[in-house]
């Protein structure tokens, strides 16, 4: 874009990996902003927002050289969705259910909204399911996190996580058919 | 990943804002995990908000906690990694020798003092060293065993921690008793170098202990036996004069190279 | 294939702790179950690449463990908890757990952060300034886990690390378990079974120094259901079950060679 070529995030990794204090402040200031603001908008708490957001740059810091892979921005927002929730299990340490195994497979109705997302034509369909069903599928499908994470995320029960993904699932299902009669293709 | 779209200053300034709806929020997020540009648009946008000053903050204490170690914290782990025998019992063996050799110049004016502590000098370098490292005296050889550094690096710092703090309590000691005859007060410093290095290249093969019980009682009973009378005798023909000395040094070159030779015999233990 | 054993026997003595053992393990959680001398610790040894084999290959991350050279790089990447865990008592839980990232030659400007992350990830941040033996039984063996953890390994073992912690750390601990299998190699030697059952992706029952059952804990549940053995719960009688059936197996393989 500007008249100056930046380093791509893959140099500033191996910058940062190789010690580089200043790669990491180029790190900090293309990825923080954006992720401050969806941590901002999954977690009320600004304090614990901005623990995270610490966290998630001292982490990238200590491992940097563990990653492979050019882009860090999904990098990034994997070790920050997991801190988040680690922070919540901090904050909240109530009953929790008895452990079992984690669900299996992704539902392939969510590999077409992930699929779909960056096109935007499953986002009408999205607006027509309910807020709490929605909160599920951000979690699981946008944000990639298991039932578990996903429980502790919102603070419900992961059964209901579950019943309510199925719910979620059955309703886009029918909002995609009423939209786009033909199975959603691959992108061009 | 295909992309046909960017965000627009717009998009980016509502995501910022927060007003961004919903689905339109994930699409972006979605994108943002893989496209840089579009993240620093967002990003400097975001810090035209509300939200600039923590993330001031934030940036202040990531790269404050980024800083590299001083050289002095690295000295300080060096320290506290020579290894069990210089925090322990052995310490305190080391000053009792020392004290006691001078309780005996100073008090029965003894000539064979510092003769006797140049005769035990060599021999507690090797303790030392066998209370340092190996199954028997570090309580976490299983775990180090398992760890890059846990080998040869390991033997050589104890060894070190060992040394550093045996060869100046010793030769100081032997330069405050009365000379007497006796070799010099830095006589012994090669023959116990010798016998370290000989110790730790013995001890992959018999273990620590047994290594360095041999080094310790052939130097003994080379000194000390069969005639304890004519020990001062006997140490001024080991230790006396360039020729002796240089064969200590000869030894001490000699147990470094059969050390250097056995050196990934370290990394398995038994 | 983060770890590769063909042919693996290892001998003490006389007795023999294991016997021709093949085993490949990829990523995840791997439960090493058996009774108590089945060989569970003497094959976590030869993986902590500190056991040595008496018969046999084993190739960790990609690497002979038996060439010197190649065994360093498999250190570098390896976490590993004794069964029996000796520490220092006078160290601060922080200088311990600092002590084994320099040991594991993690660079020096990266080890307070990583000494941070790993205690808590384990739960003990709030104690990194106390010294190791004020510690309870409980809290030694989660500072056992972080100074596993500290270096990020790519294979992690795990003797008996639920030893001495409570119900509820030992759910926290399956949980850390499960995030750290993600990505990493985790063998996991316990005999509690629920251990397996909750946290783990497949299940290597041992006995007698051979494996007598491979799967996963849903399918050790399954054989629970249909078998009527000893036990509280369906996969504490699948164990049982698939113990039995292997012993009988060794009894008529006997049978047919006299």
């Amino acid at each position: 874009m500007g008249g100056h070529r930046e380093k791509d995030d893959g140099a500033l990794l191996r910058a940062v990996a190789a010690g580089d204090q200043a790669a990491l402040a180029d790190l900090y200031d293309r990825h923080a902003g954006w992720l401050h603001a969806r941590l901002t908008r999954r977690c009320a708490d600004p304090e614990v927002v901005r623990e995270v957001l610490q966290d998630t740059f001292v982490t990238v810091w200590r491992s940097a050289a563990g990653h492979r892979g050019a882009e860090a921005g999904g990098w990034l927002w994997t070790i920050a969705a997991r801190r988040l929730v680690d922070a919540r299990r901090a904050q909240e340490r109530t009953a929790r259910g008895a452990p079992e195994a984690e669900a299996a497979a992704v539902p392939s109705a969510e590999d077409r909204v992930l699929a779909g997302l960056e096109y935007g034509d499953v986002g009408t369909a999205l607006d027509r399911i309910s807020p709490e069903l929605r909160e599920v599928l951000r979690a699981t499908v946008v944000d990639g996190l298991t039932t578990r994470e996903t429980a502790r995320l919102l603070g419900i029960p992961e059964g209901t996580v579950k019943s309510r993904a199925r719910r979620a699932r059955t309703e886009l299902r029918a909002a995609l058919a009423q939209l786009n009669p033909s199975p959603l293709g691959g992108p061009a | 990943m295909s992309r046909q779209w960017h965000t627009s200053e717009a998009q980016a300034a509502r995501y910022a804002a927060g007003s961004l709806p919903e689905p339109d929020a994930w699409s972006l997020e979605r994108h943002l995990e893989s496209c840089a540009d579009c993240a620093s648009r967002v990003s400097a946008a975001v810090r035209a908000t509300a939200a600039g000053a923590v993330l001031a903050d934030v940036r202040a204490a990531v790269l404050a906690s980024a800083v590299r170690e001083v050289p002095v914290s690295r000295f300080a782990r060096l320290l506290w990694a020579a290894g069990p025998a210089v925090r322990g019992a052995w310490s305190a063996a080391l000053l009792v020798v020392a004290g006691a050799a001078l309780l005996l110049g100073q008090f029965r004016g003894a000539p064979e003092a510092r003769t006797l502590l140049l005769a035990l000098a060599p021999v507690v370098p090797v303790a030392g060293v066998a209370l340092s490292y190996g199954p028997h005296a570090d309580p976490l050889h299983e775990l180090a065993a398992s760890t890059p550094g846990g080998g040869l690096r390991l033997a050589l710092t104890r060894t070190a921690g060992v040394l550093a703090v045996s060869l100046p309590v010793l030769t100081l000691t032997g330069l405050l008793l009365p000379a007497s005859g006796a070799p010099a007060a830095a006589a012994w410093l090669l023959p116990g170098l010798a016998l370290t290095l000989a110790t730790l290249a013995l001890a992959p093969l018999t273990g620590f202990r047994t290594a360095s019980a041999v080094t310790a009682c052939g130097w003994l009973c080379a000194v000390l036996a069969p005639s304890p009378d004519e020990i001062g005798a006997r140490l001024a023909r080991c230790l006396d004069g360039a020729p002796a000395q240089s064969a200590w040094g000869a030894a001490v070159a000699l147990s470094a190279l059969l050390l250097a030779a056995r050196r990934t015999a370290y990394d398995r233990t038994h | 294939m983060s770890v590769r054993v063909t042919g693996l026997c290892v001998r003490h003595r006389r007795t023999v702790a294991l016997d021709s053992v093949d085993l490949e393990l990829g990523a995840g959680v791997h439960g090493l179950l058996g009774p108590n001398g089945a060989g569970k610790t003497s094959l976590i040894r030869v993986l902590a690449t500190v056991g040595r084999p008496s018969a046999g290959r084993v190739e960790l991350l990609g690497r002979n463990s038996d060439s010197p050279r190649e065994r360093s790089g498999i250190r570098g990447r390896l976490g590993y908890l004794p069964q029996e865990f000796g520490f220092y008592p006078a160290f601060t839980v922080r200088e311990f757990v600092a002590y084994v990232a320099w040991l594991k030659e993690v660079p020096a400007d990266r080890v307070p952060a990583a000494v941070e992350r790993a205690l808590r990830r384990v739960g003990l941040a709030d104690r990194a300034d106390a010294k190791m033996r004020t510690l309870s039984g409980g809290m030694i063996r989660r500072v056992g886990i972080a100074q596993a953890v500290v270096n990020d390994p790519s294979l992690l073992l795990l003797d008996e690390p639920t030893a001495g912690l409570d119900p509820e750390q030992r759910v926290e601990f399956r949980e850390l378990l499960r995030e750290l299998g993600t990505s990493a190699t985790v063998v996991v030697s316990t005999h509690l079974v629920e251990d397996v059952a909750a946290a783990c992706t497949e299940v290597t029952l041992l006995d007698e120094g051979r494996i007598a059952y491979r799967g996963t804990p849903a399918a050790l549940t399954r054989l629970g259901e249909t078998s009527d053995g000893p036990g509280d719960h369906p996969i504490e009688r699948g164990y049982t079950a698939a113990l039995r059936a292997h012993r009988a197996r060794g009894v008529t393989d006997a049978r047919e060679t006299v």
